[in-house]
């Protein structure tokens, strides 16, 4: 390797990448022997969505959320479910301009609350996050990272200072990641960790791939590992899988097998379980761990009726974890 | 104006070619565009001791 090589530290690849080559991510180039980002203010996607499309349950509910990726990723899902901006160079793609104070007005212009790091994952847009971050911070909206949560500690702690809200994907043990995700376990539960030291509002998803993660065993290991580094508080999504991308093969994610997961997860004693992707009726609404009373009712994306009082339940006073306003 | 079925068909086709010369040209553009860049990427280091 020659003398001008760049070690990338931003993600756990820590990718060694020659003059004129870009990381395993395809987004951060060698540039005469700097490393920079071929993404930054260069969006593919930008969209206005309902936040409990992130998904995100207990952060502002019925607000939008200015949501937008870049092409793009360090993760490569065999079952990707937007394979078609991840999985492609920024050359590949069709990109807007639209730098780090255009999304913030963008985003103001829309009435949205918040904007939303996401369809990619954001660790690999990450100079453009933190800057975009940085003056929607100031003007008072809200930044959410949806993520894979392959960030290494130093850039996520210095972004944590900024991120108000994450939805992050576990996406299942150790053979799953390295089978299937094609990445490693360990990163992942280190961004879980840091991120709740950070005090960043937290709410997890598991995407239920048939025949790969879905066994009893597979759930039953997820909702532990999670009982064991983040209490039982934390909101968990279980998602439906749909056939993409190299898992084309597969069948969608049987309902029933959703539920069965959400009532594994409810039974070893997670407070807040929901079902996503599909119609799942009581799964979409919030209860009260308490007095099992619903706090609030959600009917897919439409606005959400929320009972609470001051993040407490109306009939038993109990706090619902959540950022409400 | 009435066209003949030749005279559409040609339209037709200039059509589709100028559709595939700009998407050709642009992504050209775009690829040049890209190893221009941009802005400086943060957390990294030189790899020197790897040299040789």
């Amino acid at each position: 390797m020659s003398a001008s090589t760049i070690k990338c530290e931003l993600c756990f690849r820590f990718c060694q990448i020659p003059p004129g080559g870009r990381g395993n991510c395809r987004v951060r180039y060698n540039l005469n022997g700097e490393l920079v980002s071929l993404v930054y203010g260069k969006p593919c996607s930008a969209h206005i969505d309902p936040i409990e499309k992130k998904p995100l349950f207990h952060f502002l509910p019925g607000s939008r959320a200015f949501s937008i990726a870049t092409a793009g990723c360090n993760g490569h899902c065999l079952f990707c479910q937007n394979w078609e901006i991840s999985q492609r160079e920024p050359e590949e793609t069709d990109n807007m301009d639209m730098p780090p104070a255009a999304v913030v007005e963008n985003a103001q212009k829309s009435g949205c609350r918040s904007i939303a790091y996401t369809y990619t994952d954001p660790s690999i847009f990450y100079e453009y996050t933190y800057d975009t971050s940085v003056i929607a911070r100031k003007k008072g909206i809200k930044n959410v990272l949806v993520t894979a949560g392959f960030l290494n500690e130093r850039p996520l702690r210095e972004l944590a200072r900024y991120a108000d809200a994450a939805n992050l994907d576990l996406k299942g043990n150790e053979e799953f990641y390295r089978k299937i995700v094609l990445a490693e376990l360990k990163p992942v539960l280190d961004y879980l960790r840091i991120a709740r030291e950070e005090g960043i509002f937290l709410e997890l998803t598991n995407l239920i791939v048939p025949t790969l993660n879905d066994k009893k065993e597979d759930i039953e290991w997820l909702v532990k590992t999670i009982l064991d580094s983040a209490g039982p508080d934390v909101p968990l999504h279980f998602s439906r899988f749909f056939p993409m991308y190299k898992l084309a093969n597969l069948y969608p994610t049987p309902a029933e097998t959703l539920f069965d997961a959400a009532h594994i997860a409810e039974d070893l004693g997670v407070h807040y379980v929901y079902v996503g992707n599909l119609p799942s009726g009581e799964f979409e609404n919030t209860r009260c761990p308490r007095c099992k009373d619903t706090v609030i009712t959600r009917r897919g994306y439409t606005m959400p009726d929320v009972k609470l009082v001051d993040g407490k339940c109306p009939k038993c006073g109990e706090k619902i974890p959540g950022v409400w306003r | 104006m009435k066209l003949t079925r030749r005279e559409f068909g040609c339209g037709m086709l200039m059509g589709l070619c100028a559709m595939l010369l700009m998407r050709f040209f642009g992504r050209m553009g775009m690829r040049k565009f890209s190893q221009q860049a941009h802005a400086r990427a943060r957390y990294w280091s030189r790899a020197d001791y790897l040299a040789g």
